[in-house]
């Protein structure tokens, strides 16, 4: 019950906001943040306990009818991997929505942000094919709305556009995945079901399989989003100030969806399809990243640079091991905040020197030493320096990687090169060398301080003490693995790379 | 022994009683109260449901859960339009009244095709709707696209007719039988269709394809909705299809009409070329009224998907998939409706800008409604699409079903550019004023939508047969 009420407060608060709006505006954002808060600590509260707790059998369980008709539950369920991504969802979400206090039309937008929260948390705790499906389109539609309503003017209306079509396409596709795998399911057992615990047990052909985990995979390799789907991401980071929390949060959902859908439900087309997603992580490791080395406009980096780090996300999740599957998690966790932290600064420059390229900035340091000291820290962390929680992220994934394929490691590993090439490129070009801003330039105001103070506490914490994240995940992920290795219901021909892949006995 | 016939005494009473009062004292006011308190009447008296036709409508008309669900829908559907349709009659400088007339006589038709079990009935049912609507889609008398919309209508629903009369009459010299049951036994006795019945099936689909506006029988659409005054559109795009909808939707499940392959492929070639047409020529539209006409052609389109799966799932998917475009197709008609001013609807997409600004609730409207038309989630038509994919997924139709998802695809980019606009802001916009009953209408409109978007498991319980 207690998972519904994380859900409900969201959306409790965001019609109280909507509401109050009309008569004080302040009213609105206090009504959010306080929700946030509530919401915050019930998931924090329930993050402690949560590392004994297998998903859809947990203790706080609310499964009631939805769609009788068809034999779909409001079934909400969370283990440790959902309740550790709804806590760092919602702490981001705290950060947007103090970031955005002064945007206008504040019930707006706080109604469809505590709406947004609610669909992502939603995602981690469906424990029902369709409830899932539900809350991933759920989210789209506030996600739409804020990017249309707070675009950059500059930019070319077909934005928000961009973004709808992408998703809902690979949404509905996917959709039809899951459909088949409702029908085969039925036939099979003949109880109609979308309960994702009993459609695990589906036995399916190979071929069948493959094409369903696709439809899958591809709805989430375009929210991630993996190079050839990458055409929205950028455009959204020009979208609007906050739309990089907003993305930050989103492209969890799509490697949640990958460790909790694709994996489980198709385990030998997944073995068949790693060598694929490698293949598509490294090039996305590179080539984002060349992009980002290459680019001026500093939101264009923070996007490009986001994309490079799911292509470590993805290379990890198909390795098949504890120790990547860790990384996979600490790197969606480092790379929101690092890149958010980025196109933090990136939005305050723009309010500083009214441009957002780099190479019109230089030796802000001399002017405004704070904001440069946390820009610095920031380009320190996206590069991947020791202590700092990207690196242990990259370590893990690189580690893992290495017991499969030392090709992929070694060719990924230069992705950590490039990340340096362009982080550094930054400090090179604004903070030092000759100063060529306006006259006036302030430096970080109070509020600003203490945003960036708490990311670069929080990426220093997870870099240094990794314990409490690696443990509360370990056990979901153990059972993902063992479910994964010990079912090879299909023979795998003996010459394929997949093989190797698949006997790995490095568990631990 | 009435009970069951209720709804039809009532719209017939209040149609003569505001013919009576219409021709003694003209008031516009009393009129649409008359109107609106005979429909709200005719809905209460569905309540108390009763499945018993006196024997002389036995053989004619229906009351089966169907009927009566439908019927419920197309009476509230009609009392929002009499809401949201008055002001905007108001703005006509004479002869208001008329309209009412003519909106509850072809209310009465609709209500005898959702109900009719007879084809005799059915084509009653069909007539006293259209030639009423060939009035009402030219009631700006003074208004050369109005006119010319009526005409165009009048001439091409009359040679629809004369095909469905044609159709019917080989129906009847093969099978002997106007029952709609009798003619299904027939139909599913035959083991291959004799090719005159098959010219008679023929037609006869060809002439409700055309009410419905399946391509290629759909030239009509987009002229006679942009030329109809925005109420009138309103009731032909909802109530307007649903009798001919749900007499198809009849006949398929009581017949194995769509296994007889010919019809099969009529029917599929219909949906696939619907959808296509419907989506593809929608994309160069720049007047919101003829994009949701070319939208609506799409969606009778996917509608035939429904059609073709059959089956418990075929059936609740179809009138579900019905009832919420319905809904949404009005949302969005009304709000056109409401923003009219001195007789001018705001046509272009570029004048629905800052609406969100100008009037949230008529704005939250419109985006619900062009949303729900999309398909997009946390509407009606979101689960009303995911409804559509799995009766099609279940029959196996996998061409229809991945081309539903494709033209869904491409009706994105024009329903989000009808969407896109209304978000714009500037510092001053002037206010639309809206009538407190038609905000509350409308209000009401954009609840269901949003409801049947998050928990629709009610609404489809009442669907299982």
């Amino acid at each position: 019950m207690i998972l519904s009420y994380i859900i409900l407060i969201l959306i409790a608060g965001a019609v109280l906001a909507a509401l109050t709006s009309r008569w004080q505006n302040r009213l609105s954002f206090y009504i959010s943040i306080l929700s946030q808060l509530g919401a915050f600590g019930l998931a924090l509260g329930l993050l402690f306990s949560a590392s004994h707790i297998t998903f859809s059998q947990s203790i706080y369980d609310l499964n009631i009818s939805w769609i009788p008709v068809i034999g779909a539950n409001l079934h909400l369920s969370a283990d440790g991997l959902s309740l550790l991504l709804i806590v760092f969802t919602l702490f981001l979400g705290l950060i947007g929505s103090w970031l955005s206090k002064n945007l206008p039309q504040p019930g707006f937008f706080h109604f469809q942000f505590l709406i947004l929260l609610a669909g992502i948390n939603g995602i981690f705790m469906a424990a029902d094919l369709l409830l899932f499906f539900f809350f991933w389109e759920m989210m789209l539609v506030p996600m739409y709305f804020l990017m249309a309503r707070y675009r950059d003017t500059s930019q070319s209306e077909n934005t928000p556009f961009k973004f709808l079509f992408y998703t809902q396409v690979s949404g509905l596709i996917m959709l039809l995945g899951i459909l088949t795998l409702f029908f085969i399911h039925g036939r099979q057992t003949s109880i109609y079901t979308f309960e994702l615990s009993e459609l695990i047990n589906t036995t399916l052909p190979l071929p069948i399989s493959l094409l369903i985990m696709l439809s899958f995979v591809l709805a989430f390799l375009v929210k991630l989003p993996v190079i050839p789907f990458q055409g929205w991401m950028p455009a959204a980071f020009s979208a609007s100030p906050l739309a990089v929390i907003l993305t930050g949060i989103l492209v969890k959902t799509g490697a949640y969806g990958i460790l909790r859908l694709a994996i489980p439900l198709f385990p030998e087309a997944s073995v068949l399809f790693a060598p694929t997603a490698m293949a598509l992580g490294v090039v996305t490791i590179l080539y984002a990243g060349f992009i980002a080395y290459s680019s001026n406009d500093i939101r264009r980096i923070a996007a490009y640079s986001s994309i490079s780090h799911t292509g470590f996300i993805i290379i990890g999740l198909y390795a098949f091991n504890l120790m990547s599957w860790q990384g996979v998690i600490y790197q969606m966790i480092a790379s929101a905040i690092s890149v958010g932290g980025l196109a933090i600064l990136a939005e305050s420059l723009y309010t500083r020197t009214q441009t957002y390229d780099i190479t019109q900035m230089g030796g802000l340091w001399s002017k405004a030493s704070v904001f440069s000291g946390f820009g610095l820290f920031i380009s320190l962390a996206l590069l991947g320096l020791p202590a700092l929680a990207n690196f242990v992220a990259e370590f893990l994934i690189l580690a893992g990687t290495f017991q499969q394929s030392i090709t992929v490691a070694v060719l990924a590993s230069l992705g950590i090169v490039v990340a340096a090439a362009y982080s550094l490129r930054i400090v090179q070009k604004v903070y030092v060398g000759e100063y060529k801003g306006p006259e006036q330039i302030s430096d970080f105001t109070l509020r600003e301080k203490l945003i960036m103070g708490i990311l670069a506490i929080v990426l220093v914490v997870l870099g240094m003490y990794s314990r409490p994240i690696t443990q509360t995940t370990e056990k979901m992920l153990k059972q993902t693995l063992i479910l994964d290795t010990e079912q090879p219901t299909y023979q795998l021909p003996d010459n394929a790379a997949s093989v190797k892949l698949f006997s790995n006995p490095q568990i631990d | 022994m009435f009970v069951a016939l209720a709804p039809f005494y009532v719209i017939l009473v209040t149609l003569l009683v505001v013919m009576l009062v219409v021709s003694f004292y003209r008031n516009h006011f009393l009129t649409a109260l008359l109107t609106f308190a005979g429909t709200a009447l005719a809905f209460t008296t569905l309540l108390s449901h009763c499945n018993c036709l006196p024997w002389w409508a036995q053989d004619m008309l229906i009351t089966d859960s169907t009927t009566n669900i439908m019927l419920g829908i197309s009476l509230l559907i009609t009392l929002v339009i009499i809401i949201t349709g008055y002001n905007y009659f108001q703005q006509i400088a004479d002869k208001k009244e008329e309209y009412y007339l003519l909106l509850l006589s072809s209310l009465l038709g609709a209500m005898v095709m959702i109900a009719a079990r007879n084809f005799v009935t059915f084509f009653l049912g069909l007539e006293l709707l259209s030639i009423p609507l060939y009035a009402m889609v030219a009631y700006h008398r003074t208004k050369r696209e109005s006119v010319e919309a009526g005409i165009k209508y009048l001439l091409l629903a009359g040679a629809s007719t004369a095909a469905l009369v044609f159709g019917l009459a080989i129906m009847y010299g093969a099978s002997g039988t106007m029952d709609l049951y009798t003619f299904a036994i027939y139909l599913s006795q035959l083991h291959q269709m004799p090719s005159f019945v098959l010219v008679g099936i023929g037609l006869f689909l060809g002439s409700i394809a055309f009410k419905l506006a399946l391509a290629p029988f759909h030239v009509w659409t987009p002229d006679v909705y942009q030329g109809a005054p925005a109420p009138v559109t309103a009731y032909l795009a909802s109530i307007g299809k649903a009798g001919a909808f749900v007499f198809l939707l009849r006949l398929v499940q009581e017949s194995n009409i769509s296994s007889h392959t010919p019809i099969f492929y009529i029917l599929v070639l219909l949906s696939i070329a619907s959808m296509l047409v419907g989506n593809l020529l929608a994309l160069g539209q720049t007047q919101v009224k003829r994009i949701l006409a070319f939208s609506s052609i799409a969606h009778m389109g996917y509608l035939l998907i429904a059609l073709l799966a059959g089956g418990n799932n075929g059936y609740q998917a179809g009138m579900f998939y019905l009832v919420v475009y319905m809904i949404s197709s009005v949302g969005a008609f009304s709000s056109i409706a409401l923003l009219s001013q001195n007789q001018r609807e705001p046509a272009g997409v570029s004048e629905y800008s800052y609406l969100l600004q100008r009037s949230p609730l008529l704005g939250s409207v419109f985006v619900a409604s062009v949303f729900s038309l999309a398909g997009m989630p946390l509407t009606a038509g979101f689960i009303s699409k995911i409804y559509l994919a799995l009766a099609g997924a279940g029959a196996a139709l996998w061409t229809l079903v991945i081309l539903l998802v494709i033209n869904s695809g491409i009706g994105l980019y024009y329903y989000t550019r009808m969407v896109a606009v209304v978000f714009k802001t500037q510092e001053t916009t002037e206010k639309v004023r809206v009538p407190i009953l038609s905000g509350i209408a409308m209000a009401i409109v954009l609840l269901i939508i949003v409801w049947l978007g998050i928990a629709p498991g009610g609404f489809l319980y009442w669907l299982v047969p």
